[in-house]
């Protein structure tokens, strides 16, 4: 359809009422009216951007370190225990990985068992990991790519051969253990059988280097070491419990479980089924996150709507007169929503981008902020001759995490975005439609009788 | 030679609940072009829902209205409707209604522009026409810094600055003080006068009904 001269004049008439309406008697481009309206959806969206940023980087941050410490799918024998010896480990890793071609990231052959760990008078139990690290020279174990970063030697990736150790930064720092001390771990030697019982073994290593995944759990609770030293320690020669695998890309679990399922004929587990209350946790906190970014646009809405009928109410009489003078429904809903729609529209896009501006330096604004409250904080004290304890809007030792992770999803900003506009349709659209429909009879006799 | 308007037995009634009160029992006449009218009658006689009809802001429960060839009444679309204030009415109420947040001009302008005639030819006409009312020196003022008597020749430019086939007044003068009154009764003379214009007003006052050149009156919902 094409828009006649005449109707694209009259576009433009609409729109020119329309804004002296937004504008009002103000002195400036728009009225106070509508530029709270515009201002509540503004302020609501781009918080709502920074608090969704910073939630999911939490999210994405404790997913992350779970998936790269952890096997994503692993395959036992028995099921209850998971320590049932695996022999001929390396026929079904090479079977394993011709079958899965390129979704893996790597098939392996590991132990992972709980043991007791000694250092001096202290015990604790621990897990134990045994990982088989591929080797250069012989005399070296070379840390693969998808294993922690190394606190200390800091950004090593290489530990020597024999009975070395990798322990998490959180263990080292409770045990107060440095590079080159030792630990003993003790246990259960061979497999488990109800004639013979449990015969414990013992053994002491050297720690090679502490490992950080970012995940308490792991960084004070697991102790790495070489498989080729597990399989000693555990008395399984040429055996592993478990096989492996790691994905190229996480999000392909369920599918990857399927094709493995075809070779391997027994117990097979992923990782949401070892971990399944926290990523039920996670997803629960998704799904309320969502309900309540939507209660939060909802309510910034609720001004654009209240503008609009305020703006409606303001001009019943010229609707009146308007319509007795040619103008259509369509001319009066244009009128009365564009502003409306304009401020919603406007207020989200600007809101989003300032959201994320905000959200990617918010660690700067959180110091400025600090700093600016400490400095009056400081100033008051010497004054009031008061202690001032400095305050910090990140405390480092609450949160596991040196930067404040941000992660934007722009996925769920381009929903936000539609949502917005959608709503600010609505929102100025329902009070329009409304005025739309007054006609000219009802303001002419409200005046005159 | 054709009425430009012809009404024929025209009926309206309101209800009030259960009460329902006929206050048009059959009305018709014919005006014709050029003509100048005015309809008297005692108060709620009926002048104001008959001149509601005749501008297509309300409709009859029977009989029909024929304005320049085109039967407004029975069937009529809303599109219709909006064409037919549009393009063959012009009205003038007893408040002025201006709009308050745009200039007399642009007032004047609203009926061109709406028509979509571009911006600049409908000032020009709408300042001619203003100039004729004597408004020429209050273009750019907005109606709450003009009088009483200029705001209602201000909202008389606007019915008649499309030179519309009809201009239906309702008590036009019936806020004026009588020097305002003179001077609307004179300007609305002039240019129905000199335009040709097709007038049809309502009012009690006989200053103006006796510029008309003709006069009808309603009684009991029946013209005599
Ligand atoms: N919407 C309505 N509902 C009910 N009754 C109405 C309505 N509009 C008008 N009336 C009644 O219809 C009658 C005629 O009203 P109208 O306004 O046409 O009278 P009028 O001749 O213009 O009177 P006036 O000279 O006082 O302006 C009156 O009795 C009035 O009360
Ligand atoms: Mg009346």
């Amino acid at each position: 359809m094409r828009l006649s001269k005449e109707s694209l004049e009259r576009l433009k008439l609409s729109l020119a009422i329309s804004y002296r309406y937004a504008r009002g008697k103000s002195r400036y481009f728009l009225s106070l009216n509508a530029f709270l309206a515009f201002f509540g959806v503004f302020i609501g969206t781009s918080l709502l951007v920074v608090v969704m940023s910073v939630f999911g980087g939490f999210q994405t941050q404790l997913k992350k370190s779970i998936f790269q410490f952890d096997p994503h799918i692993m395959l036992t024998i028995d099921r209850i225990t998971g320590s049932e010896k695996i022999t001929g480990w390396p026929k079904w890793k090479e079977l394993i990985r011709a079958g899965l071609g390129d979704d893996c990231e790597a098939v392996e052959g590991s132990i992972q068992s709980p043991a007791i760990l000694r250092r001096r008078k202290y015990l604790d139990h621990v897990f134990v990991r045994g990982i088989d690290f591929p080797t250069s020279d012989g005399k070296n174990y070379t840390l693969p790519d998808y294993f922690p970063e190394i606190v200390e030697p800091a950004g090593s990736r290489t530990i020597p051969q024999g009975d070395f150790a990798i322990v998490g930064r959180e263990m080292a720092l409770s045990l107060g253990l440095s590079i080159g001390d030792s630990i003993e771990l003790i246990v259960p030697r061979g497999q488990f059988s109800l004639t013979t019982g449990v015969t414990p073994s013992i053994r002491s290593f050297k720690i090679a280097a502490f490992f950080k995944t970012g995940h308490y759990n792991y960084d004070s609770k697991v102790v790495v070491l070489s498989l080729k030293t597990t399989q000693e320690l555990y008395a399984l020669p040429d055996a592993v419990q478990q096989i492996v695998v790691r994905l190229k890309d996480p999000d392909q679990l369920a599918q990857v479980k399927r094709k493995v399922a075809k070779i391997w004929p027994a117990t097979i587990r992923t990782i949401e089924d070892e971990q399944r209350n926290f990523f039920a946790a996670l997803r629960l906190e998704k799904t309320i996150m969502m309900v309540i970014v939507f209660l939060f646009i909802i309510a910034a809405m609720v001004g654009i709507v209240i503008a609009t009928f305020n703006m409606v109410r303001a001009h019943r009489r010229d609707i009146g007169i308007l319509k007795a003078l040619g103008f259509t429904r369509q001319h009066i809903l244009l009128i009365f929503a564009v502003t409306g729609f304009a401020m919603g529209v406007l207020g989200s896009v600007l809101g989003i981008f300032a959201g994320v501006g905000l959200a990617n330096n918010l660690e700067n604004v959180l110091h400025a902020i600090e700093s600016t409250i400490n400095f009056f904080g400081r100033l008051y004290a010497e004054h009031g001759q008061a202690y001032w304890a400095d305050v910090r809007l990140i405390p480092r030792d609450v949160y596991y995490f040196d930067h404040l992770p941000i992660d934007i999803d722009w996925r769920l900003l381009r929903v936000l975005g539609i949502v917005s506009v959608i709503l600010s349709i609505l929102a100025a659209g329902i009070p329009a439609r409304k005025a739309s429909r007054f006609e000219p009879i009802d303001i002419i006799r409200k005046a005159e009788f | 030679m054709q009425p430009l308007l012809a009404v024929r037995e025209l009926h309206k009634s309101y209800h009030d609940g259960e009460i329902r009160a006929e206050v048009l029992k059959g009305i018709s006449f014919t005006v014709n072009a050029g003509e100048f009218v005015a309809i008297q009658g005692p108060s709620g006689a009926g002048k104001s829902t008959l001149l509601n009809l005749l501008g297509a802001l309300d409709k009859p429960d029977s009989g029909t209205i024929e304005v320049d060839g085109r039967t407004i009444t029975s069937a009529i679309t809303e599109q219709e409707i909006d064409l037919f204030r549009r393009d063959k009415v012009g009205f003038v109420f007893q408040n002025h209604y201006l709009l308050q947040e745009f200039t007399v001009l642009e007032n004047v302008m609203l009926p061109l522009r709406v028509q979509g005639i571009p911006k600049e030819q409908a000032m020009a006409a709408a300042a001619e026409i203003l100039n004729r009312v004597g408004l020429g020196h209050r273009l750019q003022h907005l109606p709450s810094q003009i009088s009483g008597g200029e705001s209602q020749r201000a909202a008389f430019a606007r019915a008649v600055v499309k030179k519309p086939a009809l201009i239906l007044a309702d008590e036009p003068t019936g806020n004026l003080d009588s020097e305002n009154r003179a001077k609307f009764i004179e300007v609305l003379s002039a240019l129905q006068e000199q335009d040709q214009l097709t007038v049809i007003v309502v009012t009690h006052e006989q200053e103006l009904a006796q510029a008309a050149s003709r006069r009808l009156h309603l009684r009991d919902g029946q013209l005599g």
